[in-house]
């Protein structure tokens, strides 16, 4: 066995049981995560007819951490901000920045602050991408690494959604 | 599309901050200039610390104080234009955010290199001064190096910082590391280098740690997960999903498998593998490892690397 590991999750142990856990009102009843592969995403047509709404989270890249965020960690991220996309119009656009950056697989994989969830018409998450914010690297929600082969995808959400909280004033 | 370097060339700022008066001690800085029990935060110069965290904050200073380092970069911050806050944390994320000009550090919240040597949480919380130091003294450095990809340290701004922690880590006698990874474990305080629970290395004793934790679930109202042994039923029963996580031979029975909820917490499922999945024993070191209700497993190997955060490399 692999001692580090050993050793590091064992000296979690009280951390993790101590903080927040599944109580039995929030457990999930079913299981409804349907990961996507990198298939899906390179020819992203089958899913985009099934996307009705999608989660944009972003992490800034100006926030500096002591270890790189896990992607697992990503959406519950302390400093993570949320957008909500049901607009029609917006979908196509992401769907058709994710087509143009023409992802191919990869070995590499990297610390990604952008993940894009997408959800069918009841709400279930039929697909996830993550995406670096500095690099063209990415992953699946099946976990498959893959690289983009531009820029277009991560530049249009960089462009379109905001990665620190809008502070709405009182006055 | 060109590839990403392995680490990025001529990074500027590795010396660290710049020196404190000639004599500056370190207990010099740790005397509160303003102090309110009415105001959340303990004033000490322009650093303001959360008034929870102010006694774990000056042990911290105080052992950090063996590094000249140290030194410069608190004297550096609490001579500052602009107020930084620093906030308790206690999920083991520590960070610099420049947005609000904050730190939140988790006091317990040691760390073990990839090579098996250990950094304190003091150590975490000088990491991220580091960051801090940067932004308010090369604000355009540090966002220009934050944006300078390598595979190495993720990015340039780490790159400059771990280089300077390296420094600072040999002063300290702390062990160093050559990326920007780390895997975090609660220690005993911010200056201690034990787990909490140092008896988990042993097998036994971490099965029973994690009875007891059962126990205090219970106690506390949670639906705690059920026994190892159980069965395949009382698992389905408890949550009725598949875990995806790391594996951790416990001994030749069991295994734990640490499963991440949606609220950034989560906990161990503990399985014997004789009863709650067939016999079948699972692989290690694949961090989105997926084991079914029914004790099915292997849907999904993954390489792990720096950014996946769980497992050796």
């Amino acid at each position: 066995m692999n001692r580090l590991a050993f050793l590091a999750t064992a000296g979690a142990v009280s951390a993790v049981f101590a903080g927040p856990v599944r109580s039995a009102s929030s457990a999930p009843k079913k299981e409804h995560h349907h990961l996507n592969s990198l298939a899906d995403i390179q020819k992203p047509e089958a899913l985009r007819a099934r996307t009705h709404a999608m989660d944009v989270f972003a992490i800034s890249q100006m926030i500096a951490t002591r270890t790189p965020i896990a992607p697992e960690k990503l959406e519950t991220y302390p400093d993570v901000v949320k957008h909500h996309v049901s607009d029609e119009h917006k979908i196509a656009e992401i769907y058709a920045a994710l087509h143009e950056a023409k992802p191919v697989a990869s070995k590499q994989g990297f610390e990604y602050r952008w993940k894009v969830v997408a959800l069918d018409a009841g709400g279930e998450r039929i697909a996830e991408i993550y995406a670096s914010a500095i690099t063209h690297h990415g992953m699946t929600g099946d976990g498959t690494r893959f690289e983009f082969s531009n820029g277009r995808f991560t530049d249009y959400l960089q462009e379109h959604f905001t990665v620190v909280p809008v502070i709405n004033s009182s006055g | 599309m060109p590839p990403t370097p392995l680490t990025t060339p001529g990074v500027q700022g590795t010396e660290g901050p710049p020196a404190a008066p000639a004599g500056t001690k370190m207990a010099d800085l740790l005397t509160p200039t303003k102090d309110d029990p009415k105001d959340p935060y303990v004033h000490f110069g322009n650093v303001a610390v959360e008034r929870g965290l102010k006694d774990d904050w000056v042990k911290a200073q105080s052992y950090l104080g063996k590094s000249n380092e140290a030194v410069n970069s608190l004297y550096d911050l609490e001579h500052g234009k602009k107020e930084l806050k620093v906030d308790k944390i206690n999920d083991g994320n520590d960070r610099y955010n420049p947005h609000d000009n904050k730190i939140y550090w988790d006091p317990n919240s040691a760390m073990v290199n990839a090579d098996g040597s250990k950094q304190t949480a003091a150590n975490g919380l000088l990491h991220e001064q580091g960051h801090a130091t940067e932004f308010k003294n090369h604000e355009d450095r540090y966002l220009k190096q934050r944006t300078e990809a390598n595979m190495r340290y993720n990015n340039a701004e780490e790159q400059r910082n771990i280089t300077w922690e390296t420094k600072y880590s040999k002063e300290l006698g702390e062990g160093t590391r050559q990326d920007h990874g780390g895997t975090p474990f609660n220690a005993k305080g911010p200056t201690s280098l034990d787990p909490v629970d140092h008896a988990l290395t042993d097998p036994a004793q971490l099965r029973a740690a994690i009875n007891g934790e059962r126990g205090g679930m219970t106690n506390h109202g949670y639906n705690a997960p059920p026994e190892p042994g159980a069965g395949a039923d009382a698992i389905v029963k408890w949550d009725g999903k598949p875990h995806s996580g790391p594996v951790v031979h416990v001994d030749g029975s069991t295994v734990a498998q640490y499963v991440a909820d949606n609220k950034g917490g989560g906990q161990y499922q503990v399985y014997d593998v004789a009863k709650d999945l067939g016999g079948k024993m699972p692989p290690e070191n694949q961090p989105r490892l997926s084991i079914d209700a029914h004790g099915n497993f292997g849907a999904k190997a993954v390489e792990h690397d720096a950014a996946v955060g769980v497992g050796g490399r």
